[in-house]
């Protein structure tokens, strides 16, 4: 697990965010892929919207289409009203991140809809399509479409799985903190 | 106060202004900014600047209290009056002094003190988004102003009320020439500006973003606060307890004058 600490109590600038993106950027691109990257906001008490969108709105997004590392990335240490900054980000620039605490696991940004269903995924624990298609009440289609947006946000892990009926199929997870690893320390 | 007087030296000597506040019997944070970015802004453009301090002792008290009259000397004024000698007995836990602004780094100090100021008087939550509120108004202006003189800044909770005030004032290009620069908002009047900018997506700059000051809007009305906003001859006010919002023209002044006054939740320890 690589960490990521942001200073507080305050964050409120885009230049600040700025620099932050920068500096994750750079461990981005050092850290595996199958290596959780956590970025801390235990000392933050408010981050403006400005400094939100530029450090995390334009990370995930340019992770999202492969600008940057592909290490998941969690965020953790958020209190309500933080958590409530990144969500509003993250809806506006389309994307999501994954807020974990005390071993539960949330979805920040996207729909209603993508929210439930990486909680109905964080629930299972490991899930293929077809299972949490089951238990949402939707397509398979539906759902690939759904997981594949996770994925590529950076929001659920996949393994690839080839049964003996042939075909292709993905085993998903959600993302979690491995072994301590490197930090912006 | 006088809006400042314009005159002329002697042939070959700079523009003379004088701000007048003989008259002032009450001064606000906004008072305070708007006039160091002002009287900042003539002194670099040239002008030969001077302040008059107030007739009223208390008033004058205040302004020396809140390093107005430093802040005016170090830009460049000059002051006329009696400067009252005070002892500067701690007000941290009421009074953020008037405070020049050069960047994101300065933004980040005096944000961090406006929270500290705040949670003297109220809970955490409430303090963290009154410090996030002026963040977006110091972060915009540093930002976008484009004042060569920074921005002026100042914060004040009221005891007996519990109520805070936050004001900034940079001397810059204003929110016209701000959203001028994007296509979408050209041709409008200071008071269309300031409405535009009011809503969300509403930006000068080429990027998705603009939705600085609806979000501290939203947060200010929250706390059933008001919002003031002037820039050039543009006027708005949003109050949490009115049914619309203000927009008309006013008193030209330079740049983006911003105010916010909320009414902070008491806390146990206050």
């Amino acid at each position: 697990m690589a960490s990521f600490d942001i200073t507080g109590p305050l964050a409120s600038t885009r230049e600040r965010g700025l620099q932050y993106r920068q500096q994750l950027e750079q461990l981005l691109a050092a850290v595996p892929a199958d290596e959780a990257v956590v970025i801390s906001f235990d000392a933050v008490k408010a981050m403006t919207g400005s400094f939100t969108d530029e450090f995390l709105g334009k990370l995930l997004v340019a992770r999202a289409v492969g600008l940057t590392g592909r290490a998941p990335i969690l965020l953790t240490g958020l209190t309500d009203e933080t958590a409530e900054e990144v969500d509003l980000c993250l809806e506006r620039r389309k994307t999501v991140a994954v807020w974990t605490e005390n071993g539960t696991a949330r979805l920040l940004g996207g729909d209603g809809t993508l929210k439930q269903t990486f909680a109905a995924g964080a629930q299972r624990g490991a899930f293929r399509a077809t299972d949490l298609a089951a238990d949402l009440g939707t397509t398979q289609q539906n759902m690939n479409n759904r997981l594949k947006r996770l994925h590529e946000a950076g929001a659920l892990i996949r393994d690839r799985q080839d049964p003996a009926s042939g075909g292709r199929e993905f085993l998903y997870r959600t993302p979690t903190p491995l072994a301590p690893g490197k930090s912006n320390h | 106060m006088h809006a400042p007087a314009l005159g002329h030296g002697p042939p070959g000597q700079d523009l003379q202004v004088v701000f007048d506040a003989s008259d002032m019997t009450f001064a606000s944070p906004l008072d305070l900014v708007g006039t160091a970015a002002w009287a900042a802004r003539l002194h670099h453009d040239g002008a030969a600047v001077e302040f008059t301090l107030p007739g009223d002792d208390d008033v004058r008290r205040y302004l020396v209290r809140m390093d107005l009259v430093a802040q005016l000397s170090q830009a460049g004024a000059a002051v006329r009056g009696q400067v009252p000698s005070i002892r500067r007995a701690d007000r941290a836990d009421v009074l953020l002094e008037v405070r020049r602004i050069c960047g994101a780094p300065d933004v980040e100090i005096f944000c961090d003190a406006a929270y500290d100021l705040a949670r003297q008087h109220t809970s955490d939550r409430s303090a963290a988004a009154g410090a996030k509120m002026l963040g977006e108004l110091l972060d915009n202006a540093v930002t976008h102003a484009g004042s060569p003189v920074g921005v002026y800044a100042a914060a004040q909770v009221h005891q007996r009320s519990g109520n805070l005030e936050l004001a900034v004032a940079d001397a810059g290009i204003g929110v016209r020439a701000h959203l001028a620069r994007n296509p979408d908002f050209r041709n409008l009047t200071a008071a269309q500006a300031l409405r535009a900018a009011l809503q969300p997506g509403v930006t000068g700059t080429s990027e998705k973003r603009g939705n600085g000051l609806p979000d501290l809007l939203s947060t200010a009305c929250g706390f059933g606060g008001q919002l003031l906003l002037r820039s050039d001859d543009g006027y708005a006010q949003v109050t949490a307890d009115s049914p619309g919002r203000q927009f008309s023209a006013a008193a030209q002044v330079p740049g983006t004058w911003a105010w916010v006054h909320v009414r902070l939740p008491r806390s146990h320890h206050a």
